[in-house]
């Protein structure tokens, strides 16, 4: 089959490599359908995230269709259009049993890695490198799908696609940053991150009833798209404006209760914090440029909450960890949970009350894959979402 | 020999230095999976198992083989319940640096909860037919 490939650090390829065969009894494959490309990718793509081999398999976020099942799979049968959580969970130990799926303690079989660094290991993750698992991921014709009982979910017929593909990651993503923000009633939510994780965790703040929703980024593109996908949102464009002084005066002087950072690792900022963070991480591997985390730290009113939805994969210099303590901010962070939280999504996009179709600004064959990725890496022409569709040699354009 | 009957008697238990029987078995069992010697770097791992003291095998030989074949090396295996959560605490210690324990321990784990052993494939092999992201 056709795969899209990392080949090392900013190269990507399109490869011919084996089917995927049922290796354990609870597996599942799948015929891919659709897969999005996600900002988390480009961390491995730039080179941030460690244990990538040259032919490894990228692509987490996906939905497609069953074509054959394990002697254990009772939920899926050969046919089943499925979207499937980016998080491998078993089911069966303490913290899937718990909903905390992205800590599973058996999806990863090669958690030493991630032992060394993290002190424990997490879920493992498709096509997300040997410190999640070393599972092939989602651009590519076919996938195998462990656990599929667990991970996999029925798309119900009257969704499209495209409206099902974001529950795989940006959508759950998203509202588990919301919910962890402590989102609703009175409760006024700042988002770091235009993309669509970001959009998400401000349409799920919304959902949550929350006072105010403002949407922060330095890319005016994101910030339109957010305008017009998000009614009601405010923006702040970070090029223009102060952002602590805005949020300052946007909330009397207390600041946002909620901060989400949606960002993660490779956040830019402005002058010689820019220049100093990116010859940081060039120089120093493991460290992370988190200027989009220490503003949400910094602007956070007293006794709020930062939920960090951005993906950091080592470590964060000057992190304002005073701010923490002597405002008693409360953090919370972590992969999605996608499993506790996939079918209440389906069912509001089912209601109508969320469209996650809106993030998918590009579509295109596998074999465009790494222009879809340059395209992305580079945030041209817009793009948000570009979507691959490995089984069609012509993408569906969009609905007029 | 009934183990978790000693557990509840005797509380946290050695589980394979308490009968000839058990480790006769254990390295039948090992024997029957094929699995090799442990490497050189030894310690402790412990891991939760999310099941309740009374459901675990009272047998040793009806442990999963990665576990058996511990006894085969001169590894104290400990099985003990945690105290309010209703699951249960393996602890195998390797007394001379015996290796490679986690990955059996955590196999035992994986087999107890799940049924089975969790297999990642190879890196497929390469055939690039397009191009590059510049």
């Amino acid at each position: 089959m056709k795969a899209l490939c990392w080949q090392g650090v900013g190269r990507l390829a399109v490869e011919t490599v084996p089917d995927p065969v049922l290796l354990n009894r609870q597996d599942a494959l799948v015929r891919v359908r659709a897969s999005s490309v996600c900002g988390s990718d480009l961390h491995l793509l730039n080179g941030f995230v460690p244990a990538m081999k040259p032919g490894d398999v990228i692509g987490h976020e996906f939905l497609g269709d069953v074509i054959e099942v394990g002697a254990d799979v009772r939920r899926h049968r050969p046919g089943d259009r499925v979207v499937v959580a980016s998080p491998l969970g078993c089911g069966a130990c303490v913290h899937c049993a718990q909903g905390r799926w992205s800590l599973c303690d058996n999806s990863n079989p090669q958690p030493e890695l991630a032992e060394a660094v993290f002190g424990h290991a997490g879920a493992g993750i498709f096509g997300y490198s040997h410190a999640f698992g070393g599972f092939p991921g989602s651009h590519a014709e076919y996938i195998r799908v462990p656990f599929a009982d667990h991970g996999a979910f029925t798309v119900p017929e009257e969704l499209s696609d495209e409206q099902a593909l974001f529950l795989s990651d940006a959508a759950p993503t998203g509202w588990m940053a919301a919910e962890q923000a402590g989102a609703g009633p009175g409760r006024t939510v700042a988002v770091w991150g235009a993309g669509g994780v970001g959009q998400m965790a401000a349409r799920a703040a919304q959902l949550m009833h929350a006072e105010e929703v403002v949407v922060i980024d330095r890319v005016p593109a994101r910030l339109e798209a957010a305008v017009r996908n998000l009614p009601g949102v405010m923006t702040i464009d970070a090029t223009e404006e102060n952002v602590h002084e805005r949020l300052v005066e946007l909330y009397a002087g207390r600041g946002p209760d909620c901060c989400i950072e949606a960002v993660g690792m490779e956040s830019d900022s402005a002058g010689p914090q820019r220049v100093y963070d990116r010859v940081k991480q060039r120089l120093i591997p493991g460290t992370d440029r988190a200027g989009a985390l220490r503003q949400a730290v910094r602007a956070c009113a007293k006794g709020g909450t930062v939920s960090v939805a951005g993906v950091f994969g080592g470590f964060v210099d000057k992190f304002p960890m005073g701010a923490v303590m002597n405002k008693a901010l409360t953090l919370r962070s972590g992969q999605q949970h996608g499993q506790k939280y996939i079918p209440d999504l389906i069912d509001a996009v089912v209601r109508g009350d969320l469209d996650p179709s809106v993030l998918a600004t590009h579509r295109m064959g596998l074999d465009q894959g790494p222009y879809a990725y340059e395209l992305f890496n580079h945030r041209a022409d817009g793009c948000l979402r570009a979507v691959l569709y490995p089984g069609r040699s012509e993408a569906p354009q969009p609905a007029p | 020999m009934r183990y978790l009957e000693l557990i509840r008697k005797n509380g946290p238990l050695t589980l394979f230095a308490v009968s000839g029987v058990a480790v006769l078995r254990a390295l039948r069992h090992a024997e029957q999976a094929g699995l090799k010697p442990l490497g050189r770097r030894g310690g402790t791992y412990t891991v939760e198992i999310n099941r309740d003291p009374d459901s675990l095998p009272t047998d040793a030989a009806q442990w999963p083989a990665a576990l058996t074949a511990l006894a085969v090396e001169v590894v104290d295996v400990q099985v003990d319940p945690i105290p309010g959560r209703h699951t249960t605490r393996l602890r195998a210690t390797a007394r001379d640096g015996y290796g490679d324990l986690g990955r059996r321990v955590r196999e035992t784990k994986q087999i107890l909860e799940t049924g089975e052993i969790l297999r990642s494939p190879a890196v497929p092999d390469r055939d690039a037919t397009a191009g590059e992201l510049r």
